[in-house]
């Protein structure tokens, strides 16, 4: 039934006094309330049931074996003082015995976007070590997805209430290291940090460190920089913000990590999927990126960008510049009008450079000294270095503008990057 | 946003989230109460009630839908109740009666317009005004009003569809046609 929008539009514009005593008292009752029933009934249980295990000489001897190996293990997973604050593999090593927490996430978008102004995504994230992941994602506050990741189905999903939809793919390792924000930490670099020292941030003792130049696997800007901030009492995180850049800087980016819960308790309902009968569910392939094709994958996503750019390459590998500056060259279809292209080659294209993307990152974090130059290169520069990454000693991996491929010697890399250097 | 984290954690006792979820959805609660029954110290005793059982019965509460939807209902159930135990249809707002005795539109803030609204949906039927309000003020489906109201989706779409004509003819002025 059509809804009259005049009338909706009267009705927002509705408001009312509040009595701010009315609403301290209101809340005051709630919150007592509150207080007694998550207190109460866990407390006579557990009281009871306390009483009923030390009754017995063997379950005191048990329950005491238990408590000592929990305090063992807590022992061991803090492994210091709480108030410490620690950095690089120290912290990684703590935030790994947690396991399970939530936190917030929150993209902002700034730059030539299609509707003109800049766009937010927030989602809250649930991690659990043996549950999985489950991510709900807000766009102008409507839930726009709910992603699953669930070990022990083997599956993940990705469910659209919108187009009421859920798309199932297997499950790998991956997909829940990706939602996971202590690889962020693991991968902030030890050698570039630079102390931001300390502040109050929402009431909270924090202390922090920014460290740029960042390569994180699956996020996709240029010109990273990450700030870290660790709550003082806890020495966990509490704040993490990624800033990043694409198309040349035309798209500012921001990825803010906060309002974390370290101690969240397990509840496996929150991991269980809950689809409406009416939604189609679908099955997708995984795609995971195969370090053994990631260099096909690469070359693959280049050559689509070239040949439908006119024979240019992307200013960085980034998955977001090469989508970005992708669009701005009205993509071209060797030997057929754009207006012919279906909607599934528009697919295919984004598929290979979001893949080529992803395998640069992976090739970026497996080997040292990698260099790209597609900002001054071009199809028909065949003598000119394109990419480079060292493959073994002395040894590099070399992609041309052209696309081929070869393994040449430090020295003749060398020589060949003084002649771009000094045309 | 978060509602279902902010739910979580007030199953773990937490005052804060509690708060959090008072402060996003009480005025509209108070809207929507005072609306139905024109009478603003009964609302805030709805909306009292309703945020105190809320509070009471968080620890075993499962979020199927939206919060703000599980709430308004919960308002308009309480209303329904209060409207019944009156025994009596509140009678429309006149003008006489609106010298009288205080009534939503003095209670309820809005330009010229919106005071009109106000007066008109306060002369439609308790039950089309319910529907009317959860429909289009709380941004409820007439599926989801039915099954959360306990009724058939044909009774919820009659009740729209006469409350919203009746709407629309008093707010164009031949309401008395």
């Amino acid at each position: 039934m059509k809804r009259d929008k005049r009338i909706i539009n009267l009705m927002r514009q509705l408001d009312i006094d509040i009595d701010p005593g009315m609403d301290q008292q209101i809340l005051d009752s709630a919150q007592e309330r509150l207080t007694i029933a998550t207190n109460t009934p866990s407390a006579v249980s557990q009281s009871g049931a306390w009483r009923i295990i030390m009754k017995s000489p063997l379950t005191k001897l048990a329950v005491a074996t238990v408590m000592a190996i929990t305090v063992t293990a807590l022992f061991h997973q803090i492994g210091r003082p709480i108030d410490q604050v620690v950095w690089g593999d120290e912290l990684s090593a703590r935030l790994k015995t947690i396991p399970c927490f939530s936190y917030r996430m929150v993209t902002e978008f700034d730059g030539p976007l299609p509707e003109g102004k800049p766009v937010r995504v927030e989602a809250r994230i649930y991690y659990s070590e043996t549950l999985g992941v489950r991510k709900d994602m807000y766009e102008r506050d409507r839930l726009v997805m709910t992603y699953y990741s669930i070990p022990r189905d083997k599956i993940c999903l990705v469910v659209t209430p919108h187009s009421k939809k859920v798309l199932r793919r297997p499950y790998s390792s991956g997909s829940a290291e990706k939602e996971d924000p202590r690889r962020l930490v693991s991968e902030f670099p030890l050698e570039d940090q630079e102390p931001l020292g300390e502040t109050i941030l929402d009431g909270i003792e924090v202390v922090g460190r920014k460290a740029g130049g960042m390569r994180i696997k699956n996020y996709q800007t240029d010109d990273t920089e990450a700030c870290l901030w660790l709550d003082k009492a806890t020495g966990l995180p509490h704040l993490i913000e990624i800033r990043g850049t694409a198309a040349q800087e035309s798209m500012q980016i921001k990825t803010t990590f906060d309002r974390f819960d370290w101690a969240l308790p397990v509840d496996p309902l929150l991991f269980e999927p809950n689809i409406p009968a009416d939604y189609q569910v679908e099955d997708r392939k995984a795609s995971v990126v195969n370090p053994e094709l990631a260099e096909e994958q690469l070359l693959a996503g280049l050559r689509v960008f070239s040949q439908r750019t006119g024979g240019i390459y992307p200013s960085s590998l980034s998955g977001m510049t090469m989508v970005l500056e992708f669009g701005q060259h009205k993509p071209k279809k060797l030997g057929e009008d754009t207006s012919k292209n279906t909607v599934e080659d528009v697919k295919t294209t984004f598929l290979a450079l979001t893949r080529a993307s992803r395998a640069y990152a992976t090739l970026a974090q497996k080997h040292a000294d990698v260099a790209y130059y597609g900002k001054s290169i071009k199809a028909t520069d065949t003598k000119s270095i394109l990419l480079r990454w060292q493959s073994a000693e002395n040894q590099y991996r070399v992609i041309f503008g052209d696309l081929r491929v070869e393994e040449l010697s430090a020295e003749h890399l060398a020589e060949l990057e003084m002649v771009i250097q000094n045309p | 946003m978060e509602d279902r984290y902010l739910v979580l954690q007030c199953k773990r006792g937490c005052g804060d989230a509690l708060a959090q979820i008072y402060a996003k959805y009480r005025k509209d609660l108070l809207i929507l109460a005072t609306v139905l029954l024109c009478d603003r110290a009964v609302a805030e005793d709805i909306v009292h009630d309703v945020f105190v059982h809320f509070a009471e019965t968080v620890p075993t509460f499962r979020l199927t839908g939206s919060l703000k939807g599980f709430l308004l209902t919960c308002v308009a159930n309480r209303a329904r109740n209060h409207n019944k135990a009156r025994r009596s249809v509140i009678p429309p707002l006149t003008n006489s009666a609106a010298e009288d005795k205080k009534g939503p539109v003095e209670h309820l803030l809005g330009n010229e317009q919106v005071q009109r609204l106000v007066q008109a949906l306060n002369q439609l039927p308790y039950e089309q005004r319910e529907t009317v309000m959860l429909q289009m003020y709380g941004g409820m489906s007439l599926r989801g009003i039915a099954k959360k109201l306990g009724l058939s989706p044909n009774t919820v779409m009659s009740r729209y569809r006469y409350g919203l004509g009746k709407l629309k003819n008093l707010l164009n002025g031949d309401g008395d046609r």
